[in-house]
């Protein structure tokens, strides 16, 4: 897959002519919704929301690693971009602008969550991947498949003990791949601090999952 | 190029490739430390993007469906000027039922209240009434009675007497007659007093009308007999 080199992003790193090409016809596509949304298009607002309601899901619970509150951020952010799309004014994609607004839905969630429900104990607390049905893989051995979904779970909780900061970078960059000026623009800082931000949660996931996968000693000490 | 350096630029560099850092993949070539912290970062970084996509739950698409239809029907009613006049109408008219509301129940109660002390209280209730001018309920159907309303000074001085008087529609005697067994000063005094008498005529369906009267006459008082 070679890719003709076009220009420099602001890191200084070549830019292929297909991701321009690509993003080009993404901005196009995003005018042309935007356009119906504001017209008014029946068949916009559920193009909208084929197109955003898995990433905006996934982008919420990742941040905030509880469905029913991604399912709440959701719900606010979708209702945002239906009644705000008039006033979207193209100065970066749409993606950007749904993500962005993501992003601040769960901030809000999550000082909701700090100042009202942090002291309520759930009843149901037994983990999503009961709940859910999960189709079998007949390529995949169930040692894979578990081993998999451990490794998963692994993640996600590390991902949810790190600074909620850092944890928006991290999940922005590695999770649902954003270029640093889209992460700038999402979270409205600088690239530097999109950086900067971006290598201390790294690290910190690094440590976390590096604490957790230490093995335990077999036995200790005790005193007598 | 020392370890921290190169540390920090690694977080780039990853996603970027080593090549385009000068210097970096010589450093890891010599740093068995830099190169499991690359190495695990790599790992890691591979490990996020490979985090399984979460789908959204049946309800929460259901919702959304909801929620952009409201917003379209939302959208559509305020579309253009009529509609929006419409609906802003619409809210305001809602506002102030709304705005009346809390009134209503205290008005209704305190209007009953009102109906049923009025109810309770008027057949108590006594008015004076003036009924000698008044027009007889039966004057309207028939003839009602003459009656007089003032009588000269003098009395008589002589036994029980009847006097049939005829008078015009508006109250003067035309006519009367006196028995023959009535001596003659009692019948002048009979004749002066119905002629200084004032009577009023009998009335039918509220007008006047001519009729005939008997007056009684007695040493002390006079009775009318109509």
């Amino acid at each position: 897959m070679a890719s003709t080199v076009l220009g420099l992003n602001s890191d200084g790193v070549p830019v292929g002519a297909s991701r321009l090409r690509t993003e080009s016809a993404a901005c196009r596509e995003d005018d042309e919704l935007v356009r119906r949304l504001r017209a008014g298009e029946e068949a916009a607002y559920e193009d909208l929301l084929l197109r955003f309601q898995q990433p905006v899901y996934n982008l919420a619970f990742r941040l905030l690693n509880d469905p029913g509150d991604a399912s709440d951020v959701v719900q606010e952010v979708f209702l945002k971009v239906f009644r705000n799309v008039g006033h979207f004014r193209r100065q970066s994609s749409l993606k950007t602008w749904i993500y962005r607004i993501t992003v601040n839905e769960a901030h809000n969630q999550r000082r909701w969550f700090f100042r009202h429900r942090s002291r309520e104990i759930g009843l149901d607390d037994e983990p999503e991947h009961i709940r859910t049905r999960n189709v079998p893989d007949s390529e995949r051995s169930p040692f894979d498949c578990t081993f998999d979904r451990e490794k998963h779970e692994l993640i996600e909780n590390a991902l949810a003990r790190i600074n909620p900061l850092f944890r928006e970078v991290v999940v922005l960059r590695d999770v649902e791949d954003l270029s640093y000026e889209e992460i700038a623009e999402v979270l409205q800082i600088s690239l530097g601090t999109v950086k900067s931000r971006i290598l201390r949660g790294r690290e910190a996931l690094r440590q976390e999952l590096t604490a957790r996968l230490e093995p335990e000693p077999a036995w200790r000490w005790a005193p007598e | 190029m020392n370890c921290d350096k190169v540390r920090n630029t690694l977080s780039i560099a990853l996603g970027r490739g080593l090549e385009a850092f000068d210097g970096i993949s010589e450093h890891l070539a010599q740093c068995r430390e830099c190169a499991d912290y690359a190495e695990e970062m790599s790992v890691m970084r591979g490990d996020l993007r490979n985090l399984p996509m979460r789908t959204p739950p049946v309800r929460l698409i259901t919702q959304l469906q909801v929620l952009a239809s409201r917003e379209h029907m939302r959208r559509i009613s305020r579309g253009t000027l009529p509609a929006l006049m419409q609906f802003w109408i619409g809210e305001l008219h809602l506002f102030f039922d709304n705005l009346m509301r809390p009134f209503a129940v205290p008005f209704a109660g305190g209007l009953l209240s009102a109906l049923f002390l009025f109810t309770m209280l008027a057949p108590g209730l006594k008015y004076p009434q003036q009924t000698r001018n008044d027009v007889l309920l039966s004057g309207i159907f028939g003839q009602s009675q003459a009656t007089f309303s003032a009588l000269p000074p003098w009395a008589f001085s002589e036994d029980h007497v009847v006097v049939l008087v005829a008078l015009d529609k508006d109250g003067s005697v035309i006519d009367y007659s006196i028995p023959n067994s009535v001596d003659a000063k009692m019948r002048n005094d009979i004749a002066n007093t119905i002629l200084f008498t004032k009577f009023q005529p009998a009335t039918e369906f509220g007008m006047p009308i001519a009729g005939k009267v008997f007056v009684s006459f007695r040493r002390d008082k006079i009775v009318v007999k109509g």
